[in-house]
C-alpha cells in the first residue's frame, strides 16, 4: 500500500530583497516615499503634466525615480533631476513659463536633491538621530530662503535682449560658480599628513 | 583590492549638485531663461553653503564595551564613540556583532545614525546587546560611514577594532538546601555529625568548664535543679568536586548537553563558594586545567574562567582524561568530597568514570545533561530506531548506576541537587565495601 503524502499549503515566502526592505527603518522608509513624491511630482510638472510630448524622456526620468529609490547613492536622482529640468527646456523653449509652477519645481528638485543625499548617508537599517534631521531640515530652509531671494532677482530682471557683453557675463558667472564649487569639492589630505 | 586613501572625497549627490546646477546654469545663459536660474539656485546655492564648512580633520570610532563580564540573558551597552573635531552631519555606525550577541530591539547588524556637531568632543552610540550563550566572543568592529557638507562630501569607511567581552553561564540563582554528605572542614555553613559551636541542636546534657553561659538552657536546669547547657553540632565546610564530562556535546546551542553542562557546574560552583565552602574543577576534556578546590569569590571566577572555555573535546584528542586518570588519583579528591559528573552519560567511558569513582568510595551525584530537547537526526533512515535502542541502553546503564549507590539527576535548574543531596548524605553515612 502506497502512503501518500499529506497536501502542503503553499508557503507564503518574500523574496529576499524584500524580506530585506521589511529591516528598512521608519526614516529609511519615509526618505524614499519623499523621493518618490517629490521625483514622481517633478517629473510631472515639467513637461506640463503630459508624458506624451517629451515621452523618452518622461520615460528615462520614471527609471531614474526607480533606481533613485533602491539606491540613493547611485544615479538615479541625477537622472530624476536631469529628466525633469530637460523636459522643462523641451516644453517651454524660448517662453517664458509661469512663475508659481517655476518656483515649485525648484523646490520639488532641491527636496528630491536633499531626500537622496541623507537616504545615501544613512545605513537604511539605522535608529536615526533626531538631531540629523533637524540639521538637514534647517539646511534646507537656509537653501530655499537664499534661493527664493536668488530667483526674485533673477526673475524681477528684465530680459537682457540679446545684449552680447551681458551674456558674456553671464557665462563668464556661470563658469566661476562651478569652478568655485568644484574647487571646494576637491579631495584634499587630511591635516597633519 | 586596495584601500581608498583617506580624505573628504565628494559623492554622487555632489556631482548631481554640481552638475545639474551648472548645466542649468549655462542654459539660463545661452537661452536666456531666468527660469532655469531659478531651477540652478537652489542646487547651488544649497551646494555652496555646504561646501563652505567642509570639515578637514578625518573622524575616527573606537569600541567600548563592559569591562565585568555578564550573564546569560542579560543586557549590556557597548558603546562606539565617534570622534570629530570639525563635526559631521551624519555619523553612520554599524556595529558587527557575533552569534549569541544579539541587539534588544531592531535587526542584525545594529545601526545608528547621529549627527557629531563641531567641538563638542567625541559623541558616544549606545547599542544595547542581550546575550543568548554563555562564552567569549569578539564585539566588533563598529564601521562608521562618515558623511559632512550635508551628504555632499563622505569619508572611506573606518573601522574600530573588536573587543573581547565574555558572558558567563549563569543565569538562574541555584539553590541547595540541603546537608553535604559529610562536612569535614574545620569551619563552615555546614551542619556536621560533630558537636561543637553551631546552629542545628545536638541535645541537651549538664554543664562542663569552658561551656559558654549562653548556651545554659534555664528551662532544663530550673527543672533538674543542675546547670544544662544546650549542645549543637559544629558547622564547617566541605569540598566540592565537580567534573564536567565535554567529551561529548549532544543537540544544538544553546541548550546542548555541553551547555546544560556547563551552566550546571556553574550554578552549582557558586553555590558552595558563597557557602564558604571549596570548589575543585575537572573538565575531562581539558587534561591541563584541572582547578584544586578553593574557596572565595576570585575563585570562582577561575572556575567560570576554564568553564568559558569547555569545548567538546572531539576536537582535541589527547587532551582527555580517562576514567582511570580520573579514579586513580590525578584529581585527588579528599574521601569526604561530593563528587558531581555532569555528564550526558552517552558512552561507556563516562560509565566507567562514575562507576570507577563510585566503586573508590567517593560520593558521587551525577547530573544528567542530556538535553530533554534531544532528537534524532530526521535526514537518517534509521537513525530514529538507532536512538531509541540507545535511549533504552542508556535507560538500563542508568539503572545500573542506581544500583551501585550513585544517585543521578536531571539538571532543571534551581533546586535540581536537593533531593540527591540528601541521598547522597544517606548513602554517604552507609557503610560501604571500598574495592
Amino acid at each position: 500500500m502506497r502512503l501518500r503524502r499529506p497536501l502542503r499549503r503553499p508557503e507564503l515566502r518574500f523574496a529576499p530583497e524584500l524580506a530585506a526592505v521589511r529591516r528598512w527603518s521608519p526614516v529609511a522608509v519615509l526618505l524614499r516615499l519623499l523621493l518618490l513624491g517629490t521625483g514622481g511630482a517633478a517629473l510631472a510638472i515639467a513637461p506640463a503634466g503630459r508624458f506624451g510630448g517629451p515621452g523618452v524622456v518622461a520615460l528615462v526620468g520614471v527609471l531614474g525615480l526607480l533606481g533613485a529609490l533602491a539606491q540613493p547613492h547611485g544615479v538615479g536622482p541625477a537622472i530624476v533631476l536631469g529628466a525633469a529640468t530637460l523636459s522643462w527646456v523641451v516644453r517651454y523653449g524660448t517662453d517664458a513659463p509661469p512663475i508659481g509652477r517655476t518656483m515649485l519645481l525648484a523646490t520639488l528638485l532641491v527636496v528630491h536633491h536633499h531626500a537622496a543625499a541623507l537616504g545615501a548617508a544613512l545605513p537604511v537599517t539605522a535608529r536615526v538621530d533626531r538631531r540629523v534631521l533637524v540639521r538637514f531640515g534647517t539646511h534646507l530652509a537656509l537653501v530655499l530662503a537664499l534661493s527664493g531671494l536668488l530667483a526674485v532677482l533673477a526673475l524681477g530682471v528684465a530680459r537682457p535682449g540679446g545684449s552680447v557683453p551681458l551674456e558674456l557675463t553671464g557665462l563668464a558667472a556661470a563658469v566661476l560658480a562651478t569652478a568655485v564649487l568644484v574647487g571646494l569639492g576637491r579631495v584634499r589630505p587630511p591635516p597633519g599628513r | 583590492m586596495a584601500d581608498r586613501p583617506a580624505g573628504w572625497r565628494p559623492t554622487g549627490a555632489y556631482v548631481r549638485a554640481v552638475g545639474v546646477g551648472a548645466a542649468l546654469l549655462l542654459g539660463a545663459v545661452l537661452l536666456r531663461r531666468p527660469d532655469l536660474v531659478v531651477l540652478a539656485a537652489p542646487l547651488l546655492v544649497g551646494a555652496g553653503l555646504a561646501l563652505a564648512a567642509r570639515p578637514a580633520a578625518g573622524p575616527s570610532v573606537r569600541l567600548s564595551v563592559p569591562a565585568q563580564a555578564l550573564l546569560e540573558g542579560g543586557r549590556a551597552t557597548v558603546t562606539a564613540i565617534v570622534d570629530a573635531p570639525d563635526g559631521l552631519d551624519v555619523a553612520g555606525v554599524v556595529l558587527a556583532v557575533p552569534l549569541w550577541l544579539e541587539p534588544v530591539t531592531g535587526p542584525v547588524p545594529p545601526a545608528a545614525a547621529v549627527a557629531v556637531p563641531a567641538g563638542v568632543g567625541p559623541v558616544p552610540v549606545d547599542f544595547s546587546l542581550r546575550t543568548l550563550r554563555w562564552g567569549r566572543r569578539q564585539v566588533g568592529p563598529a564601521v562608521l560611514q562618515a558623511t559632512a557638507a550635508y551628504g555632499l562630501l563622505a569619508w572611506p569607511p573606518v573601522s574600530s577594532t573588536s573587543m573581547a567581552t565574555a558572558t558567563w553561564p549563569l543565569r538562574a540563582d541555584f539553590g541547595a538546601g540541603d546537608l553535604v554528605p559529610r562536612a569535614e572542614g574545620l569551619v563552615g555553613g555546614h551542619p556536621s555529625r560533630r558537636p561543637g559551636e553551631g546552629s542545628d541542636v545536638a541535645g541537651v546534657r549538664p554543664f562542663v568548664v569552658g561551656d559558654r553561659l549562653r548556651r545554659v538552657n534555664w528551662r532544663v536546669t530550673s527543672r533538674t535543679g543542675t546547670l544544662h547547657v544546650t549542645s549543637t553540632y559544629a558547622d564547617r565546610d566541605t569540598e566540592v568536586l565537580l567534573v564536567l564530562d565535554s567529551r561529548q556535546d549532544l543537540g544544538r546551542s544553546p541548550d546542548s548537553s555541553l551547555d546544560i553542562g556547563v551552566r550546571a557546574a556553574a550554578a552549582v560552583a557558586e553555590h558552595y563558594l558563597r557557602a564558604g565552602d571549596r570548589v575543585g574543577l575537572v573538565d575531562l576534556g581539558q587534561r591541563y586545567r584541572v582547578v584544586p578546590a578553593l574557596a572565595g569569590r576570585r575563585h570562582l571566577v577561575r572556575l567560570l574562567d576554564v568553564l568559558l572555555d569547555a569545548r567538546a573535546a572531539d576536537d582535541r584528542a589527547g587532551l582527555a582524561l580517562t576514567a582511570g586518570e580520573l579514579a586513580g588519583g590525578v584529581i585527588a579528591p579528599s574521601s569526604d568530597a561530593l563528587v558531581v559528573v555532569l555528564t550526558p552519560l552517552a558512552t561507556d567511558a563516562a560509565l566507567r568514570t562514575v562507576a570507577g569513582l563510585a566503586q573508590a568510595g567517593r560520593s558521587v551525584v551525577v547530573v544528567d545533561t542530556v538535553p530533554p530537547t534531544l532528537r534524532p537526526d530526521p535526514r537518517g533512515e534509521f537513525t530514529g530506531l538507532a536512538f531509541r535502542l540507545w535511549r533504552l541502553r542508556r535507560d538500563a546503564d542508568l539503572h545500573r548506576l542506581v544500583e551501585l549507590g550513585v544517585p543521578v539527576v536531571r539538571w532543571q535548574g534551581p533546586g535540581s541537587l536537593d533531593v540527591v543531596l540528601r541521598d547522597a548524605r544517606r548513602a554517604a553515612r552507609a557503610p560501604r565495601a571500598v574495592r
